[in-house]
């Protein structure tokens, strides 16, 4: 089974960067969408399967936190697990994050390795949840 | 706060990012020596029980060489060039985590700001440095990170 990922970040740089880093994860691959934006991923969840969405925090016209917002509050785009990516290690600010919704937190800088663990650990987790 | 901001701190915690993100690995740069050229600059403020800003310039080439590294491809790919500010600001980004970290504890409130960057030649220091200051040297090319307290909270963001 290959898994279609979601990522979200107003850096074209960290976009084909996590696309790299997807690649060389060994992760069974679908399709890698890209956003600008939260707006723009909102749009693109609509029309597209996606399995799990790699998001940043601080984008213009919709911010992270927004989208996980709004995820959380549709039947549908909620049970997509969103793992935010970014370098913010407050406790504090992580466990916002939690309770906005998020599935899991990616710290830069990562690896291969820890994107893997961190997608199929949420992966497992949605599988539960809907096998529940 | 779980520490004082030691130089010792910021060192360390730039060469191991520099050096595992992008691949510059880093030696200890003779004090006296200058930035000449033309530089990648990159600044990101950040609230917390000190709240600043910290700032990373690294000379042009090595910027592209760091845009290379992260995006996996050749150094005289356009892309490399055109991603040489992007790069410098993730790689700011990368480091301000783990040192603001060290340096207010995880438990602490603190946020990182949005970076900016900017592109220009000099020579630099042109006035001595107002906050903690480490230098490097990577392929003979001087690299430095400035952390300065601003001493005021500039947002909220902390808070929420």
């Amino acid at each position: 089974m290959s898994y279609s990922i979601l990522v979200v970040d107003d850096s074209p740089l960290i976009r084909k960067m996590m696309k790299r880093t997807l690649s060389l994860s060994t992760l069974e691959l679908g399709t890698v969408f890209e956003a600008t934006n939260g707006r723009e991923a909102l749009a693109l969840l609509e029309k597209e399967w996606i399995d799990v969405v790699l998001a940043d925090i601080h984008m213009p016209v919709m911010t992270g936190s927004e989208l996980i917002e709004l995820m959380s509050r549709d039947e549908l785009l909620g049970k997509i697990p969103v793992v935010v990516v970014s370098a913010e290690r407050s406790e504090p600010a992580i466990e916002r994050l939690k309770q906005l919704g998020i599935c899991a937190h990616l710290m830069k800088p990562f690896t291969p390795e820890q994107v893997l663990e961190t997608i199929t650990h949420v992966l497992d987790q949605a599988a539960a949840r809907s096998n529940a | 706060m779980s520490q004082t901001l030691r130089p010792s701190l910021l060192a360390g915690v730039t060469r191991a990012v520099l050096g595992d993100a992008a691949f510059l690995f880093c030696d200890d740069a003779d004090d006296a020596a200058k930035l000449a050229g033309r530089f990648a600059e990159a600044t990101i403020a950040f609230d917390a029980p000190c709240p600043g800003r910290v700032t990373l310039r690294l000379p042009w080439p090595l910027a592209v060489e760091a845009a290379a590294n992260l995006l996996g491809c050749e150094r005289d790919d356009p892309d490399a060039d055109q991603n040489a500010l992007p790069a410098a600001a993730e790689l700011l980004n990368m480091i301000s985590g783990p040192a603001l970290e060290a340096w207010f504890g995880a438990s602490a409130k603190w946020a990182l700001g949005v970076p900016s960057t900017r592109a220009y030649e000099g020579t630099l220091p042109t006035q001595a440095p107002t906050g903690e200051l480490v230098g490097f040297v990577v392929d003979g090319a001087r690299i430095e990170l400035e952390v300065v307290e601003t001493g005021a909270s500039h947002d909220s963001r902390a808070d929420r």
